[in-house]
This record gives C-alpha cells, sequence and structure tokens, in this order.
C-alpha cells in the first residue's frame, strides 16, 4: 500500500468512524437517558394507529401513555436516519462512479497504445514473443546504417550516434525508453531482450559512456574496438527469448 | 597540525589501491562489498558516515576494519548520556610542576573516530562532535585546535531504540555525507561468518595495512580530478530538488544533498576505475546520499513513507541525462 492511499484509507475510516459516533448520539440523545439505560430498545409497534375499529380491541392495543409520547421522537429518529443514509449512499455511488471513469479512461488509454503499437510492428497480430523478435529483426535490418555512423566521423562522435541509433531503432520496434531509465539501461535491457553477446555489449557500452560523459579524446583504435562489438552483437542477435524474459 | 605529504596517485592507481582496501576489509566484513564500497566512497570524497542499523550487523567491526586497513590512527568514543562536549574535544590540564594549564586532547583529534550508539547522548554532546565534523577543528576556552588531515567520523546509531536515545535533528544529519545500512547476510554469508571465526581460532580480526594517511590523502586527491559532465551535474540537482516537491514530504534535500550527490559519485566513479562520472554512479549512491536528508510528513507515520521510499519514487521519475549531448 502507498503513503498516499494508506492516508486516503484512514481518512475514510476517520469519516465513517465519526459518522457512526454522529448516528449513535443522535439515537441516544433522541430517546433519552432513561431508555438508553434500562429500555427494551425499539419497537415499531407502538406507532400503531391511536384509533381502534372496536371497543375490545380498543381494550388490548391501548398503548402505553409513556409509549405515546416516544413517537414523534421516533418518528424523528427516523427521518434523521433515512437523511444521513441518503447523503451517504449518494456520496458511495458518487466515488464509485468517479473510480469507474478514472478506469475506464485508463482502459482506453491503454487500449490505444496496444493499438499503436500493433501499427508500428507493421499490424501484425501482437504477442508476448513479438517484441523480441521485432527488435533483433529492425536491428538487423539496420546494420548498415549503425556501422556507417560508426566508421564516420571522429570516433567520440561516431561511437555517440551510433549508439543512439539502437535508441531510435528499438522504440520504432514498439520498446520506448522510460524516461527515468539512462541511455545504456536502456539500451542493455534492448540487447538483452535480442540476446546479443553480453561481452560485446558491454565493451560497446563502455565506449558510449567513456565518449558522452569523458573529457577523454576517443582514437582510431577505440573506433576499430566499437566496430568489432559492434560486429560481434549482430552476429549474436538471435530470434526471440522467451516470454519470461521479456521485461514489464 | 601538519599533514602527511600526499603522493600523486593517477585515477587507475588510486582505484586499484581501494580495491586492495576493500579486500583487505571484506576480510573481516563479509559478502557486503555494495555497503563496504559505499563507505569508502565516503571516506574518499572527505565525508562521514552514519552506520544505522540493527546490534549485530558488524557495524563497529566494520570501522575499526577500515581504519586498519587504511592506516589510520583510530579512537573510539562510546556515546553514554552522561558523555559531555569536553570529554571529546579535550581540555585543559593543570601541570602542578609547570604551574600552567596544558591542553589535553580528547578523542577527536585522531584518523578514524568510532562514534558509537551516538543518539545515545544528549544534543549538546552531539553538537560538539558534528561542529568538530563539519568545521574540522575544535575551539576549547577560546582557542582552537585544527584536527588532523585525514580526520573521519563514522557514527554507528540502532534504528529500533527510542527509549533514553536523542535521535539526531534533521540539520545535523545533514552533516553526514552518507547513511549507510548493512542489513542481514544471507544464510551462506553468515555461516562463513561462523566458519572464519573457528578458523581463526580467536575473537580479533587481524588485517593488513594496505595504506597509510599519505596514501588516503593521495587518493582524495585523485577523486577530485574525477570530470563531472554538465548533464549529471544537472541530473544531481534535479534529483535533489523533485525530493522538494515529492508529496509525502515535508522537508526535501538541502543543496548540500546535491553537493554530497556529486561528490558521492565522484568517488564511487573512482572506486570502478573511470574518472568521469555516469548516471550509473549517481543512482548507485543516490539512496544513502539522500535518503536521512528528507523529513516525511508527520501524519505518515502509520504508513510505510520513508526518505527511501521518497528517493526510490524519486529515481523512477526524474529523466536522466539524455543519449546525445545538448550543445
Amino acid at each position: 500500500m502507498t503513503a498516499r492511499r494508506a492516508g486516503t484509507v484512514a481518512v475514510t475510516l476517520v469519516s465513517v468512524g465519526v459518522v457512526l459516533a454522529v448516528l449513535l448520539v443522535t439515537w441516544a440523545a433522541s430517546i433519552g437517558p432513561h431508555d438508553v439505560l434500562r429500555g427494551e430498545g425499539w419497537q415499531p409497534e407502538t406507532t400503531v394507529s391511536p384509533t381502534p375499529a372496536d371497543g375490545a380491541a380498543t381494550a388490548q392495543a391501548q398503548p402505553d401513555p409513556d409509549d405515546a409520547e416516544t413517537v414523534p421522537h421516533n418518528e424523528g429518529l427516523l427521518h434523521v436516519l433515512a437523511l444521513v443514509l441518503n447523503v451517504a449512499a449518494a456520496v458511495l455511488a458518487a466515488w464509485l462512479l468517479v473510480r469507474l471513469t478514472r478506469w475506464t479512461r485508463r482502459a482506453r488509454r491503454e487500449r490505444r497504445r496496444r493499438i499503436a503499437r500493433q501499427r508500428a510492428l507493421g499490424g501484425a497480430e501482437f504477442d508476448v514473443m513479438e517484441p523480441g523478435a521485432a527488435v533483433a529483426r529492425d536491428l538487423l535490418a539496420d546494420a548498415d546504417a549503425q556501422r556507417d555512423l560508426l566508421s564516420g566521423g571522429t570516433p567520440r562522435n561516431a561511437v555517440v550516434a551510433c549508439w543512439h541509433r539502437f535508441e531510435v531503432t528499438a522504440a520504432a520496434a514498439g520498446i520506448e525508453r522510460k524516461p527515468w531509465e539512462t541511455s545504456s539501461e536502456y539500451t542493455l535491457r534492448i540487447l538483452d531482450l535480442v540476446a546479443a553477446d553480453t561481452a560485446a555489449v558491454g565493451r560497446l557500452a563502455g565506449l558510449y559512456r567513456e565518449a558522452r560523459f569523458s573529457e577523454h579524446d576517443l582514437s582510431e583504435d577505440d573506433r576499430s574496438a566499437a566496430l568489432a562489438a559492434l560486429d560481434e552483437v549482430h552476429r549474436t542477435i538471435r530470434a526471440p527469448v522467451p516470454a519470461s524474459r521479456v521485461p514489464a | 597540525m601538519t599533514e602527511p605529504a600526499a603522493l600523486p596517485l593517477s585515477v587507475v592507481e588510486a582505484a586499484e589501491l581501494a580495491g586492495r582496501v576493500l579486500t583487505e576489509v571484506e576480510k573481516a566484513i563479509v559478502g557486503k562489498r555494495e555497503a563496504l564500497m559505499q563507505v569508502l566512497a565516503a571516506v574518499l570524497a572527505k565525508g562521514h558516515v552514519l552506520l544505522e542499523d540493527y546490534p549485530g550487523l558488524g557495524k563497529t567491526l566494520a570501522a575499526r576494519s577500515f581504519a586498519q586497513a587504511l592506516g589510520l590512527e583510530f579512537r573510539r568514543a562510546q556515546f553514554t548520556p552522561d558523555l559531555l562536549p569536553a570529554d571529546l574535544t579535550g581540555s585543559f590540564i593543570y601541570d602542578q610542576r609547570e604551574a600552567r594549564f596544558d591542553f589535553r586532547p580528547g578523542p577527536l583529534f585522531t584518523g578514524l573516530l568510532l562514534a558509537d550508539e551516538i543518539n545515545r547522548t544528549p544534543p549538546k554532546t552531539q553538537a560538539a562532535l558534528l561542529e568538530a565534523m563539519q568545521e574540522r577543528q575544535v575551539t576549547v576556552e577560546g582557542e582552537t585546535f585544527p584536527l588532523p588531515a585525514p580526520f573521519h567520523v563514522i557514527a554507528t546509531a540502532n534504528p529500533i531504540e527510542y527509549e533514553g536515545t536523542y535521535p539526531l535533528p534533521e540539520a545535523q544529519l545533514d552533516r553526514f555525507l552518507l547513511r549507510v545500512s548493512f542489513g542481514y547476510p544471507a544464510p551462506g554469508e553468515e555461516y562463513d561468518v561462523l566458519a572464519r571465526r573457528l578458523e581463526r581460532r580467536q575473537e580479533e580480526v587481524e588485517l593488513e595495512r594496505v595504506t597509510d594517511a599519505a596514501g588516503l590523502l593521495a587518493m582524495q586527491a585523485a577523486v577530485e580530478t574525477v570530470t563531472v559532465d554538465e548533464s549529471v551535474g544537472r541530473y544531481c540537482v534535479d534529483l535533489a530538488t523533485s525530493t522538494r516537491t515529492h508529496g509525502d514530504v515535508l522537508t526535501g534535500a538541502s543543496p548540500r544533498g546535491s553537493l554530497g550527490l556529486v561528490l558521492a559519485a565522484r568517488a564511487f566513479a573512482l572506486l570502478r576505475g573511470r574518472d568521469y562520472v555516469i548516471p550509473e554512479d549517481v543512482k548507485a549512491v543516490s539512496r544513502s546520499v539522500l535518503a536521512h536528508r528528507i523529513t516525511v510528513r508527520p501524519e505518515l507515520w502509520m504508513s510505510d513513507a520513508s526518505g527511501r521510499a521518497v528517493v526510490d519514487a524519486v529515481l523512477s521519475q526524474v529523466a536522466t541525462p539524455a543519449t546525445l549531448e545538448r550543445r
């Protein structure tokens, strides 16, 4: 349970408790201290009509004078109870309606995202095996472009551009980068999804991090190492991995 | 007090030396390399560490082991309710032979001070220690005495006892660069502790001295050469500022929090053998650096809201540096 949800539950419980306490006090005040401590409780039969049909019935059904006095109190209590229950029911219904509306909106949003992802994958029927296969297919299809990027320009810019290309390709295949993910976390997740060689991915990732975040000048040797790692990654990219390895 | 001469070390050399220190300490503390790396990162970043954990998890042993492996002079101060500031700082004692007052230094005048159970002493004594930690000097009867360099405090606290304790206020917690917890060992690691003790045939653990005060200063100087890309620095600031606007938070991390994040991440990068910081370094130290600087709203005391949960939430919200450098 999150902190905010726990707070909401606590406030709800306190509100319900207060409402129940108010009801109890209202009831106790309406029947007086005598009936609260020693009375037999509320008896609905005391509210029968005071004008009986015949004399014999009159003798039997004649209400006690004390009971006759409690009738208006009980009617008032019933009105209060009905009002409170109606208000509580209305609040509950409104709350349920709000929750239902939110849930419906969220479900629609999810459905739209799913459809968009299917379209990005070429309208194919979507299943849990698809993301890895799609990413593997797209990464291999894009291999020449990645190699071209890595071969041109300064080694530093080439490595960063090649790494960025991974992200763009994977995003097009439906695996979007989460904003809080670091670029290397994200790309490593993608490359893990397509079962690429971990050591090669590690070498390439290390060179990317050095190119992106350090002040070093990368050399042609570094470019060659990156090219070798990239070729190894392409060579080891395989068909989809089991569904259990697909990250949420 | 004069500082030992620091030999210049490259980042690679410093990382190799720090690795040997960690390996040596691991002979005493089993299976806690990540937590030990955090403690050493705080020391390399010239900070102080608060070890907060349950009894019997090796807090005191860790402090003692680091002192041995780093070759620092080690003093232990047991923080009791009757401990006075002068018991830490030292005081002037009358010398009858010379007919004058001489300053007798307290346990603060050391390389590594273990402040054991810091939350058992009243705020007055806590404040004296924390002032020394910040200023790296003590003033007694108007006379100021600088503390030796390097000077580091590893304080321990027990998070489950409240009776007879004086929890550190937020402003004082802020002085610790990192708050680290070891946690319980895995069953295999716990058996390893038993086996090593039986094999040793004695209680004490003797560790080899890997370096000395001058070596530690050299490693700290190497940390200063580690570079931080602007995007990574801004990421640290974003993390710290996001703790201030989180819904569960009464008071978030101060600018000292974002500064601590950068400094600790730099030392962590050195421990991993790099002379530049990457966002993963920041993520690795952010819980230890930020969690104790966050005050959660008091009305959430019944829930599972905590500084650590807030940091986790912030880490899963704040955008990391972009793949391409912004020009």
